[in-house]
Order: structure tokens, then C-alpha cells, then sequence
């Protein structure tokens, strides 16, 4: 079972796995961030590297029982995955920073 | 492949069958400003196995109606004419790609997948930057690798040469196809998307998807679906040949007027989207 519920908090409130309900644009337009994109640790790091003070989110709350062992394994898995299909350009910054962000995605499935 | 040996194979292109005439009726009339729904519903109606196959399609989940439509009318009141087309659009090119076995290194299945991952991801993409025609880069990212199918209905003891090659060599399938062809999927897909005479930017997302900046007409569609092939691979769904993650040229985010954390606001509603698009491949028994 899971709740959720939309709030509009400062930047340093924000924890991983609250959903945007709006977009983060740049003044140029440029989009940073669209509604719907889910948070993690280093996104809300980047945001702030932004100048974002305040965004609406959706913030869900699990309250499902997982075995840590299980969860363990599987984050093992999707490490190596990404690993393996990123192999060709584990050197590449942009490369590294896509890696990491879809690792985080992937990790907060299994554990939100 | 010698040149003449390569042009002789690329005039086969004739004998994959066209698209039925119905196809380009629909899209004919659709240019014009001053269609009806009763003229289009006439014209497609005749071809009642297409008629049949979009209302399969347009009652599953992957448009969110199931069992209600009951007619073509209905389907196009709706669902708009575009997403009509694209429904037409789309089972014509599926029936025509269709009967090609499961083998140990190619699973029909697994490419669709791939399609389909990469249409959802381009939709989802086109969503987020507020595009007004979101169907049309689905379409575009479902339908980016036809130059494979058609290198496999064409010169199948070539393609998987190709797969085991790629295997071996550890090499993209674009580089094992530059490689044994001296064409690649792109080209041959682009020449068939031209001979069908599909709209001119679905043309260019299939001809351009590895260099979308070449693209004159659309370009953030070509660039669209050029980083939703990449992400498709990146998440893994299904299998395009080869199991690497490209290299994304910041310049495609340029031409889209992203930033790379962009990719990370889409992810939630890739997965969303992604389980009611599978319905659209049970539609086809795949």
C-alpha cells in the first residue's frame, strides 16, 4: 500500500522519491525538469546547483515490508546490468552522469 | 560487399511488398483541409482486413478504451484522424514485417519490444517538451528500425553473419552492418520510409535517428528519437541487435533544449507508459 499526497516545499526539504507535480524550467526556458519526473539524492543536489528554491511535489509513502537481503541482490543486479550495457563508454561524463541517474531510478523502484 | 554485388542486393528492395493502397489514401486524404469522417471512414472501409485490425488495436488498453469502440466513425471522433493514421500506419508495416521466425540470436519479439520502447520513450519525451502531436514521434521511435527488417527479410544469411559478428567483435550492429553491407540500417530504412512515401518526418527520424542534426525538416523529432533509441537500450528493453549503449552527442540535447538531468524527469512516466503500451504488441501475437 502506498500514500500520496502534493506539497509545495523548499528546495532542502525535498526528499528522494517525491514525484514533480510541475515542470523546472531555466529563464531561458530551457527545461531542467519536467512534472511527473521522480526525485533521488543527487537529482535534488543538482536542482539546487540550479538556484531551484521551491518546487511541488507528490510525495508517496511506502509502507511495504521488503526483505533487505532480496532488495540487496537486486540492486547488485541492476549495477552490473547498467555496468555492462555502459561498457563502451564508462568514460564519457555525460555517459557517467546517465548511469548514475538511471542506477538511482532503478534503485528507487525497488525500494519505494 | 563489392559495390555492384551491393546494388544488385539493394534492388530487391522492390520485392518487399508495398504498403497497401489504403495506407496512402489515408494519409492523402488526411493532407486535405477539408475531410470528412465519413469520406475517410469510406475510404478505408474498404480494405476490411485493415478495418478489423484497427478496431483490435484502437479497443486495447494502449489507447485506453478498451471494448468500447465499435467502428471506424467511432474511432476516428475519439481518437482524432492522426491517431488513426498511425494505427493504419502501424499494422500495415507490422503485417508486412510479420513471419519472421525466432531464432537463437534474433527474437521478433525482443525487436518490437525495442521498437515499442523506443516509440513510448519518444512520446514521452515529445509529452514532457509539450509537443502538440505527441502520436507522431511514437510512431516515428516505433518505427526507426525498419531498415533491419527489411535487411532480414532481404539478405537473411547477411543479418545473422552480422549478429555473430557483432557478438564476437563486441561492435554495435550498425558498425557490423557498415561493416558486411557497407550500408546500414538507416540508409536502407530511410530508401523504404521514401518508396512508401511516409510523411517526409517520420522519413528523416528513420534515415537520421544516429545523426538526427543532419535532419532538414524535423529535426527535435529525428533528435527525439535518436536519445530515446539510446535510453531504450540504456533501460533495457527488448534488443536491438547489439547490447551497447551508444554514446549521446550533447548535441542532440542542444537541438531539443534539454539538460541531461531532463532524462531523469522522464523516467517515472517511461515506466507507466511502457506497461500499457505492451498491450499494442499482444495485439499482434507477438
Amino acid at each position: 500500500m502506498t500514500r500520496a499526497k502534493e506539497k509545495t516545499i523548499p528546495i532542502e526539504k525535498l526528499t528522494p522519491n517525491m514525484t514533480l507535480v510541475r515542470d523546472i524550467t531555466k529563464p531561458n526556458g530551457d527545461l531542467i525538469f519536467g512534472q511527473r519526473g521522480k526525485l533521488t539524492e543527487s537529482i535534488i543536489e543538482r536542482l539546487s546547483r540550479f538556484g531551484v528554491s521551491k518546487v511541488s511535489v507528490v510525495v508517496k509513502e511506502a509502507d511495504e515490508y521488503r526483505d533487505p537481503e532480496f532488495t540487496n541482490k537486486k540492486i547488485k543486479e541492476i549495477e552490473e546490468g547498467l555496468d555492462y550495457r555502459f561498457r563502451k563508454v564508462n568514460h564519457i561524463p555525460l555517459m557517467i552522469e546517465l548511469k548514475g541517474l538511471l542506477f538511482e531510478h532503478l534503485k528507487g523502484k525497488l525500494i519505494s | 560487399m563489392k559495390q555492384d554485388i551491393l546494388a544488385r542486393k539493394l534492388e530487391r528492395m522492390s520485392d518487399l511488398p508495398g504498403l497497401p493502397s489504403v495506407v496512402f489514401e489515408a494519409i492523402h486524404l488526411l493532407h486535405q483541409p477539408d475531410i470528412t469522417i465519413e469520406r475517410l471512414s469510406s475510404s478505408i472501409q474498404l480494405d476490411q482486413a485493415i478495418v478489423s485490425k484497427i478496431l483490435r488495436l484502437v479497443n486495447s488498453s494502449f489507447y485506453g478504451y478498451q471494448g468500447k469502440i465499435g467502428s471506424l466513425s467511432q474511432a476516428l471522433v475519439l481518437l482524432g484522424f492522426n491517431t488513426v493514421r498511425n494505427a493504419i500506419l502501424s499494422i500495415s508495416i507490422l503485417d508486412i514485417f510479420s513471419g519472421i521466425d525466432k531464432d537463437d540470436s534474433f527474437d521478433p519479439r525482443l525487436f518490437w519490444l525495442h521498437a515499442i520502447g523506443t516509440g513510448v520513450i519518444s512520446q514521452v519525451i515529445s509529452h514532457q517538451l509539450k509537443h502538440p502531436r505527441v502520436e507522431d514521434f511514437f510512431i516515428s521511435g516505433l518505427l526507426h528500425d525498419i531498415g533491419k527488417l527489411a535487411i532480414i527479410k532481404l539478405f537473411p544469411e547477411d543479418f545473422f553473419q552480422i549478429l555473430k559478428e557483432v557478438k564476437e567483435k563486441d561492435i554495435s550492429i550498425i558498425e557490423g552492418e557498415n561493416g558486411m553491407l557497407g550500408i546500414n540500417h538507416t540508409e536502407i530504412g530511410h530508401r523504404l520510409a521514401r518508396n512508401w512515401m511516409l510523411p517526409i518526418e517520420i522519413q528523416e527520424a528513420i534515415g537520421f535517428h544516429h545523426y538526427p542534426w543532419n535532419a532538414k525538416e524535423n529535426r527535435a523529432m529525428s533528435a527525439t528519437v535518436y536519445l530515446s533509441d539510446c535510453l531504450c537500450r540504456a533501460l533495457d528493453i527488448g534488443y536491438g541487435g547489439d547490447s551497447l549503449v551508444p554514446e549521446i552527442d550533447p548535441k542532440a540535447l542542444t537541438i531539443l533544449g534539454v539538460e541531461p538531468l531532463f532524462i531523469a524527469g522522464c523516467l517515472e512516466e517511461i515506466d507507466l507508459e511502457m506497461e500499457r503500451a505492451k498491450s499494442f504488441l499482444n495485439v499482434f501475437n507477438y
